[in-house]
């Protein structure tokens, strides 16, 4: 072999290396969207959460609305600020149960429905309730007179907003979780309301008819149930859901805790 | 061998063993310099190269997600009107247009030619026209001439016309077909855009070079020789995803700058890397870029919050900055704990003492509580900012035999009638203010809210056994009194008030002294080793002590002590590492660790937590008199000057306990939990208020948030504080110290109409206060300021912000927005235009109040 070959070779070869370098084909020939991840309904798993209560209620304390006479006017019943609501078999009220740990990293579609926070006879309805985060809450004022409605997050930004026309209604969403974020009315310094963010659509408020919260439709795994009211702060649960399983899960508020 | 070499003639020696290893030898070596330089030495291309992989990496991610963004079904319908939009272009009615448009451009062409040209014929006819007529000459063949000329110019004109008619016909035509195309690609462009961004980017990272990147500095410092030097930054080239958002989080040397909004004010381009971070700016490999592994490199990379030390360089007459809590935290300290008193620091030595006037003690104390403070301040208040001087028994003795004879006597104003119900008092202490500077037992809120171990106002768990009931009565309705220069303002307190508060005080009557202790006080000799001493310890430097007036401070200034070289550092017979940073922070922790039998130590002891002691470690290693900055510096003019003034004015008046200012204090939010009964955030407060109204409030205050519990107090300000503390409102919102006359501002007839039908349709009226409220009636009302202070109080653009979004300037005011998202409740009015419908508001609130002159 003649030598006098052997460098442009060797520069030949050094190119043809760097060159195959380059050769990594297109990956994006004809992309088409991922289809959303479902649950399946055959394996998806159940979680039945009655919340009780042991011990005395605090007597109910008389809302004076004399601050206020459209309030008044609306109103032909004495009206009380029921903090703490027991139901007949025993179940409390207006409490927020939810998922706390287990579906981090899932991303769950938001419903394109809002949620509604209504004020009514100058007080917050639903007084307790849960959203997803970017899902939209729809603040409603169906009274004749000014409400303002100053939510204090601290992980969202804090919004304070006067609705001075009755059905007049003003939108917002929350873009981070948050359990739970207080609402007031400046005006009517008695109303009061909680709404729960959450990333994911598992969560529920017991009522005045029913303190059983049913999460269905989880995928099956290992979660942390939580139950939170206004007075008597939160509790946690552990559980697992197997396939198909459906458990009944228990939580017990007491007056004063032992 | 060598008998052999003489004897061979020269020419016929052979040499070429030695050149052949010689030149082996320079191949190798070349070899290996060239392997040295480019893998050995060059860690930086692996960073580079590794950021390059990862940058495609992490877009093509980023442009999967893209893809599934990416509406295909609207694309797909985009690209078949497109196809069809195309097939009319290419159809063979439009190439009938275009030729037959082409072929009348040619025809314009030709025509407008002939059509100068008959136009010229007929100028020069008529010349030849008008001459004939002045020599009276025959005229008739012009004339006819002259007609035929114009008739051809008309008819050329007519049809040039028609070709421009017709052209316009055509290109309508044609546009139309194009302006569809136009819009169709301009749609898919818009779907595709994000995507396609992104492959560019791909692609420009796929080709980038590998490379030395740097920023050079022309005059960010200067030799000994006053000459501009140059400095070359080079961090990026291994840092280089710091300004790449994809790199957020990313670890180093990749990751991004984690504070981006430090970037923003810093752009790296002009500002380099190294003014901030120190290091060793030209080095290229880790250990000699940081700086550490070069033990001759004086400036090695400032590491965790002392980062924040070189903000000194070029903010040094600041003592706040946005954001930057280790470098406000450090100066805070160093102010407030009387560090100025015994060692000279630039900027700080007008500070006031931050300890007490000594010359009338024994009107309020007793000499064995003297005694025992002296002995150990702690024992009375462990939160303290006086240090412990470990002094003996004698030590104490002689110190307070000097002050109980330097003392003059204080004759109280009033005498405490008695009385006074202490669960009153009690209430008072905690809404009236007392709790934004004071701790009493478990009400200890301000001191968590200020996060600092010490407190700027004595704790009063034990006054009770420390004072008498009568001083006390006269300091806290006239602080001034018993002594003028006081930081304790008057809380305008009536004598019931007054006489509750000292009655629930009293009751606090622990004593931690021992009063029947038997001092020699009066002895001459004991009270001028007391003299003696007060002298070397520098007490002086921090209180007002007759007979210290000419004395100056006792310790070394601190202006360089950053730069101290560890060589100078005495580290007495203990272990301690023998670095800079460990014998600071040990020096800091016990001042007397030095101590040896022959070299005492007379710096007190302090009590600083370890994260106080470290941003006091960040402030002094900023302390550098290095020439650095150059144009960056922001140390002069008249504006710095009265952020700077201010600035401290603030910190020292304890401002900032109950006041959001520029971002710090508020640390009264920890016993006021209520947002909407805090006092109110001032760092507008130049944007806000009228100048005049600032000046009569902080004169003597009067009420504007009647719904407050706590008080604003009476400072008994100077005029020159007052106009300090102006200047500086105005100059951290930018605005200039003039004259300003609002009475000019006078809204029309027609928007105060407006605004007041607004007003009553967003019902303000329930919460602000009127002259129309009915007295005695509970309402809302309480919440709100009275609007007719408005026209005195506020500045006209001030308010249209603050309706605008008030969450934005107090955050958790209970103010709402009534035009949230830019829209309002009320579209009939004005047009619905919210700009104009808060102008009219303003305009009507502005018109409640009387012009304050008039009033007169």
């Amino acid at each position: 072999m003649k030598t006098r070959y052997l460098v442009p070779m060797i520069l030949l070869a050094a190119f043809l290396f760097a060159a195959c370098g380059n050769g990594e084909e297109d990956r994006r020939a004809d992309r088409r969207p991922a289809e959303a991840v479902e649950i399946d309904p055959a394996t998806a798993a159940t979680a039945v959460t009655t919340v009780h209560f042991e011990g005395t209620a605090p007597d109910p304390q008389r809302i004076s609305m004399a601050a206020d006479r459209s309030c008044q006017e609306l109103h032909t019943e004495p009206v009380y600020d029921r903090v703490v609501i027991v139901n007949e078999d025993g179940t409390l009220a207006n409490v927020f149960v939810y998922v706390k740990e287990g579906l981090e990293g899932k991303s769950f579609p938001v419903p394109g429905e809002g949620a509604v926070l209504d004020q009514v006879g100058c007080m917050y309805t639903p007084r307790v309730f849960g959203l997803q985060v970017g899902q939209e809450l729809i603040m409603r004022n169906s009274d004749a007179t000014l409400h303002n409605v100053h939510a204090s997050p601290t992980a969202n930004r804090e919004f304070n907003i006067g609705q001075p026309v009755q059905g007049m209604e003003n939108t917002r969403t929350f873009n981070q979780e948050e359990v739970m974020i207080p609402f007031k009315c400046d005006v009517h310094p008695w109303m009061s309301a909680y709404a729960g963010v959450l990333p994911h659509p598992y969560f529920g408020v017991t009522g005045e008819d029913n303190g059983t919260v049913v999460l269905d439709n989880l995928p099956p795994g290992e979660y942390v149930i939580a139950a939170w009211h206004e007075e008597y702060g939160e509790q946690t649960q552990r559980i697992t859901l197997g396939e198909s399983e459906r458990q009944e899960l228990t939580f017990t508020f007491r007056s004063d805790p032992a | 061998m060598f008998k052999k070499k003489q004897e061979t003639p020269v020419e016929k020696r052979d040499h070429s063993v030695y050149y052949f290893i010689f030149s082996s030898l320079l191949f190798v070596t070349t070899l290996w310099a060239v392997y040295d330089e480019v893998f050995t030495r060059q860690p930086w291309k692996d960073h580079q190269r590794e950021y390059y992989r990862e940058s495609v990496r992490l877009l093509n991610d980023e442009l999967d997600r893209a893809y599934d963004r990416v509406n295909f079904a609207r694309a797909d319908q985009l690209e078949v009107e497109l196809e069809e939009a195309r097939a009319i272009r290419d159809s063979e009615e439009y190439r009938v247009w275009e030729t037959e448009w082409r072929e009348l451009e040619d025809e314009l062409r030709w025509a407008r030619q002939r059509l100068q040209f008959a136009r010229g014929h007929a100028e020069e006819t008529y010349y030849f026209y008008r001459r004939a007529l002045l020599r009276g000459d025959d005229t008739e063949r012009f004339e006819r001439r002259l007609e035929r000329y114009d008739a051809e110019a008309d008819e050329i004109q007519t049809r040039v016309d028609e070709i421009t008619a017709r052209q316009d016909e055509l290109e309508t035509k044609m546009e139309e077909v194009d302006g569809r195309i136009r819009e169709i690609q301009g749609e898919i462009n818009d779907i595709f855009e994000e995507v396609w961004t992104l492959e560019a980017r791909i692609q420009s990272q796929r080709r980038a070079p590998i490379e030395i990147r740097q920023v050079v500095l022309e005059e960010f410092e200067r030799t000994s020789w006053n000459e501009p030097k140059r400095r070359t930054d080079r961090c990026m080239t291994c840092h280089v995803g710091y300004n790449d958002e994809l790199f957020e989080g990313y670890p180093q040397p990749l990751g991004k700058h984690p504070r981006q909004d430090l970037l923003d004010i810093h752009n790296v381009e002009d500002f380099g890397c190294t003014p901030c971070h120190d290091g060793q700016p030209m080095a290229l490999s880790v250990g000699l870029a940081h700086g550490e592994a070069d033990p001759h490199w004086e400036f090695p990379l400032l590491r965790g919050q002392d980062v924040y030390a070189s903000c000194q360089d070029c903010h040094a007459k600041e003592m706040i900055l946005p954001d930057s809590p280790p470098f406000n935290r450090g100066k805070q300290i160093v102010m407030e704990s009387g560090c100025v008193g015994c060692h000279a620091i630039e900027g700080f030595l007008d500070v006031a003492d931050v300890g007490p006037e000594l010359n009338q003690l024994t009107s309020k104390v007793s000499t064995g509580w003297i005694y025992s403070w002296l002995k150990d301040p702690k024992a009375y208040n462990p939160h303290t900012r006086m240090p412990d001087f470990k002094l003996d028994n004698e030590e104490a003795e002689a110190i307070t035999a000097y002050l109980v004879n330097i003392a003059e006597e204080y004759r109280p104003e009033r005498t405490y009638p008695g009385g006074g119900n202490p669960l009153r008092g009690e209430q008072l202490v905690e809404d009236v203010g007392c709790m934004g500077c004071h701790v009493v037992g478990e009400n200890d809120g301000i001191r968590d809210g200020r996060g600092l171990v010490y407190d700027v106002a004595p704790e009063l768990t034990r006054i009770g056994g420390k004072v008498t009931a009568d001083w006390l009565y006269n300091w806290i309705r006239d602080p001034k009194h018993y002594r003028p220069e006081t930081r304790m303002p008057n809380m305008r307190l009536t004598d019931g008030e007054a006489r509750d508060i000292v009655a629930y005080l009293m009751t606090l009557d622990e004593q931690v002294h021992d009063d029947a202790i038997e001092l020699n006080l009066y002895d001459t000799e004991v009270i001028s080793k007391g003299e003696d001493l007060i002298r070397m310890y520098g007490c002086h430097g921090c209180h007002d002590i007759k007979g210290m007036e000419r004395e100056g401070r006792v310790s070394v200034a601190l202006d360089n002590f950053g730069r101290k070289p560890v060589e100078e550092m005495d580290f007495g017979e203990t272990d301690i590492e023998h670095t800079w940073y460990d014998w600071t922070f040990n020096k800091l922790k016990d001042s007397r660790i030095y101590e040896t039998a022959r070299i005492p130590q007379e710096m007190p002891v302090f009590n600083f937590t370890e994260a106080e002691i470290r941003d006091v470690i960040t402030f002094l290693r900023g302390m550098r008199q290095d020439d650095f900055g150059g144009d960056f510096k922001r140390t002069s003019g008249e504006r710095m000057r009265d952020i700077f003034a201010g600035q401290k004015f603030i910190i020292d008046r304890n401002c900032i306990a109950c006041h959001e200012v520029e971002g710090i204090g508020k640390a009264i939010a920890e016993v006021i939990p209520d947002a909407g009964m805090r006092p109110p955030v001032i760092t507008g407060a130049g944007s806000k208020l009228q100048e005049q109204w600032l000046y009569d409030f902080l004169h003597e205050p009067t009420t504007a948030r009647q719904w407050l519990d706590v008080r604003m107090p009476t400072y008994d300000f100077t005029e020159e504080e007052i106009a300090l503390l102006t200047r500086y409102f105005l100059a951290i919102e930018g605005h200039e110290f003039k004259y300003r006359d609002y009475e000019r501002f006078i809204p029309s007839p027609e928007m105060i109409r407006v605004g007041g039908d607004l007003f009553e349709q967003m019902q303000c009226a329930r919460c602000h206060p009127g002259a129309d409220d009915i007295p005695g009636e509970v309402t809302a009302a309480d919440l709100a300021p009275d609007l007719r202070l408005t026209r005195t109080r506020l500045k006209p653009e001030w308010l249209i912000g603050w309706m605008h979004d008030p969450q934005e300037i107090e955050p958790g005011t209970r103010m709402p927005t009534f035009f949230p998202d830019g829209q309002t409740p009320f579209p009939q009015i004005l047009d619905g235009d919210v700009d104009k419908q808060i102008e009219a508001v303003r305009d009507y609130t502005w018109s409640l109040g009387r012009p304050v002159r008039a009033s007169r």
